[in-house]
């Protein structure tokens, strides 16, 4: 993986908050106290810390943040000055109503929250399924997003806005080209929709970032899908990933029409692969439902190690609100 | 600079600013058409050759009836064609070089009426050959399909160069902007090129175009020949010969420059102001004194031209090509029965220029040597959105109908065809549903086969047509499932189209969601 110098000081420095220096953690804690409004956090809370944090309620923005407390705040994985990049799904030009986009308001929250903790410049932008502009005006994310400063909403289409990298343990998506503002941010957040989905079962957060990339129709021709959406997420680490399941296209995914269920969930956690794996609990994707071993990039994904398929390892923090 | 010109330069902005505002969602006022519609060939032809009554006749009838009294004021002031060639010709030649052919050479003025003529004769006989040679309908393609993406292809470079720029001054929004280029085909090319070729005629008389091409300006002449405004020249003139050395058009006789061809002149006004003992004017007069219109059409030539376009129109009707792209060719939805939609679409390429996905693209001979020019829907470069109806709003002779988005879906374009032979997961058991994904009315279903690939299906009660499915398809080159016009709906003006029964089933399931949920809160 390339490393930008930003991108490995904020890497070291993550890595030393992770392994527990107490006088970080208290800087950090304070930090959070500072921009958050919230009480530093005892070091004895942190060493609990769920996996994943589960959050139901009517009001989305108040689940995003309820979730992202749960995890130990916003400055965990956001530093000053930081550029933050959301990647939600803005893939269809299709009301929120129809569950195939990120709600706009999990959209909004979550940059909020960047912008409390000290975030330079949020990002948020994805490579749509149809025409750009009428996904940007119709998806509604742009719009709930006017009014905050240093946001951005838009979608990058145009080859000149990627750079052709290398998996160094790809099976079968050896280079792929992805978006640079992916590769230079300095701390990525995934936001995906819950949704099932045709060829993949279902499109949480390993799915989501093949719209980080370029061009994706050769996932479906000259690989094999399940391998190269494993393969990506060796590569795209995510900081945080917030699966926004409002709303979820539970048949008929990703682009609907299809039953839609309205669970005013989100779940939340650092481990992509455990985040999928959770997301399958919550409805009957696909009609009947699947098992995380059904998912076929999952098993893959967490055979190579990048997290945690079983969930009964995992603790689960619920909070209905 | 004078009025005339303030006023021809305001217009041409205006008629720039008006294709550049074609787009979707459209204006609320339909005004993007206007000059299209004020122009009394287009309507003329439209409703000879389709035989119905083009509701912008009206607008046509007013300039004929206003050229009645002020000559081809038109052409003079209103042209954004004339406009462009006149500024031209002054950039490239000089406003009072001496030019390749005498000023007063007649030469090939006649060649105009033989082409209205022939326009005429073709339009009796049911086919429209107008868009070939009008100056609007020409202007319109140069700069909907020409001019428009050259301008957003510079634009790119800019804002590409700019980019480090932008993002130095946190400006993300414009350091991620790239103009779509999705227009500039062929014809595209063609245009700008013919727009370049009439400039080099300029090289042999001011406004060549205007004077021996133009099949509007000749339409125009007819009804200018006795104009109510009339030059004149008093006594006092000292024959110096300025007036017929400069004059716009030529109209003014170099033997007798008392006398002028009133068909030919566009009322600009330079005789007056160029005369140094200042005795021209142009007043009302019903005096006959110095008219000297003519054609220079014998009626032998005439017949000539009518027959040719009656030749032409007749060889159009037998190709057998046409038979075979009747059934062939995807048009926009709500486009009106083919033998109508060739007679009175004008080739004006608004509806290319303004649809948002790229899927209109005008046809160079895919829909036959009738259909040159005309939009043919290509779903691979872009699918028919289904929030828009954008073309049907656009057209100003309505060959594509302004129909209402649910009357716009009940419109189909087509029906799409699934290649197995093609298809990855049929042949090469890859995991792709990318057509089903797309399909914004859920028409693809899929059968798990004996591998235990799930293979996609065509429901085609619920395929609309739009091609989603086409222009995604991962298949480099042609794609596994296209649309073909087999399944397509096309209805005359005020038919009603059968509803799309997809569209009600895929309401239905957007309608079945739980109560719990709503947007905005």
């Amino acid at each position: 993986m390339k490393l930008t110098r930003r991108e490995a000081i904020v890497g070291m420095a993550t890595g030393g908050l992770l392994v527990g220096c107490p006088f970080l953690l208290k800087a950090n804690g304070s930090n959070a106290a500072q921009t958050g409004g919230k009480a530093a956090i005892p070091s004895a809370v942190q060493a609990i810390r769920p996996d994943l944090s589960v959050v139901t309620g009517r009001d989305p923005a108040q689940n995003v943040r309820a979730a992202v407390e749960a995890l130990g705040g916003m400055g965990r994985f956001v530093g000053k000055g930081d550029i933050v990049t959301l990647k939600p799904n803005m893939g269809f030009g299709n009301a929120p109503e129809a569950a195939t986009t990120t709600d706009p308001r999990v959209v909004r929250a979550m940059a909020e929250l960047a912008l409390n903790a000290g975030a330079k410049r949020v990002l948020i932008y994805d490579y749509p399924c149809n025409k750009a502009d009428i996904v940007l005006d119709v998806c509604g994310i742009k719009k709930i997003m006017a009014g905050l400063d240093d946001t951005f909403v838009y979608t990058i289409q145009s080859a000149k806005y990627y750079s052709e990298v290398t998996i160094p343990n790809a099976k079968t998506l050896y280079q792929v080209p992805i978006a640079r503002d992916i590769l230079e941010s300095d701390c990525i957040i995934n936001m995906p929709v819950a949704k099932s989905h045709g060829s993949a079962k279902v499109s949480f957060g390993m799915k989501n970032w093949m719209g980080i990339v370029e061009n994706r129709k050769t996932w479906h021709f000259s690989h094999d899908l399940n391998t190269a959406i494993a393969d990506i997420a060796t590569f795209v680490r995510p900081k945080l990933t917030l699966l926004d399941a409002t709303r979820a296209l539970v048949t008929g995914g990703p682009g609907g029409p299809g039953e839609i269920q309205a669970l005013n969930t989100v779940v939340a956690g650092t481990d992509p692969v455990a985040l999928d794996a959770y997301g399958l609990t919550l409805a009957p994707f696909g009609g009947k439902g699947y098992k995380p071993t059904d998912i076929n990039y999952l098993v893959d994904a967490a055979k190579r190690g990048v997290g945690t398929i079983d969930l009964e390892k995992l603790t689960v923090q619920k909070q209905i609100i | 600079m004078s009025l005339r010109r303030g006023v021809q330069i305001f217009l041409l902005a205006l008629f720039i600013a008006l294709i550049a505002l074609t787009r979707w969602p459209p204006s609320p006022v339909e005004v993007h058409d206007a000059f299209l519609r004020i122009d009394p060939l287009l309507s003329i032809q439209a409703a000879l050759a389709s035989r119905t009554w083009i509701p912008a006749l009206g607008y046509g009838a007013v300039v004929l009836g206003l050229s009645l009294l002020l000559g081809r004021f038109f052409c003079g002031w209103m042209c954004p064609m004339g406009t462009c060639l006149e500024v031209g010709d002054d950039l490239l030649y000089g406003r009072n070089r001496r030019r390749v052919w005498p000023n007063s050479a007649r030469r090939l003025r006649y060649v105009k009426y033989g082409l209205l003529a022939m326009i005429l004769a073709a339009a009796v006989f049911g086919e429209a050959l107008a868009y070939l040679f009008d100056p609007i309908s020409w202007m319109t393609r140069i700069l909907a399909l020409g001019v428009w993406p050259l301008f957003s292809a510079i634009v790119n470079l800019g804002l590409e160069a700019l980019r480090p720029v932008f993002e130095w001054l946190g400006w993300m929004h414009l350091a991620r902007t790239q103009f779509d280029l999705s227009t500039f085909g062929f014809l595209g090319l063609f245009s700008l090129l013919f727009f370049a070729f009439l400039l080099g005629l300029g090289r042999y008389q001011r406004r060549f175009w205007c004077r021996h091409l133009c099949p509007l300006g000749a339409l125009l002449a007819l009804f200018s020949r006795n104009a109510l405004f009339r030059r004149r020249v008093e006594n006092g003139c000292d024959k110096d010969g300025k007036c017929f050395r400069t004059c716009e058009t030529g109209a003014i006789d170099p033997k007798d420059v008392f006398r002028y061809d009133s068909g030919e002149c566009i009322q600009c006004g330079r005789c007056v102001s160029d005369c140094h003992k200042k005795v021209t004017s142009f007043s009302p007069s019903l005096s006959p004194k110095g008219l000297a219109p003519s054609t220079d059409l014998s009626r032998r030539q005439a017949l000539g031209w009518i027959g040719g376009g009656s030749l032409t129109a007749g060889w159009l009707a037998l190709n057998p090509a046409r038979r075979l792209t009747n059934d062939a060719t995807l048009r926009p939805p709500g486009a009106i029965p083919e033998d109508d939609f060739l007679a009175t679409c004008v080739r004006c390429g608004q509806c290319i220029k303004a649809c948002p996905t790229g899927c209109l693209q005008p046809a160079l001979l895919e829909a036959g040597a009738a259909g040159f020019m005309t939009p043919i829907a290509v779903p691979r470069l872009g699918a028919c959105n289904r929030n828009c109806n954008g073309c049907g709003q656009i057209c100003p002779t309505d060959a594509i109908r302004s129909l209402s988005l649910p009357e716009k879906i009940s419109a189909r374009m087509g029906n799409a065809v699934l290649d197995p032979s093609r298809c990855v997961v049929y042949e090469r058991g890859r995991v792709c549903l990318v057509c089903d994904e797309h399909c914004p009315f859920g028409a693809i279903d899929w059968e798990e086969n004996e591998r235990g690939d799930r293979c996609p299906v065509v429901n085609e009660t619920r395929c609309n047509g739009c091609g989603q499915c086409e222009r995604n398809c991962p298949v480099e080159g042609v794609s596994a499932i296209r649309v073909r016009p087999a399944g397509q709906v096309r209805r005359g003006a005020g038919e009603s189209y059968p509803p799309f029964a997809g569209l009600q089933e895929a309401e239905d399931k957007k309608n079945h969601r739980p109560q719990g949920y709503s947007y905005p809160p």
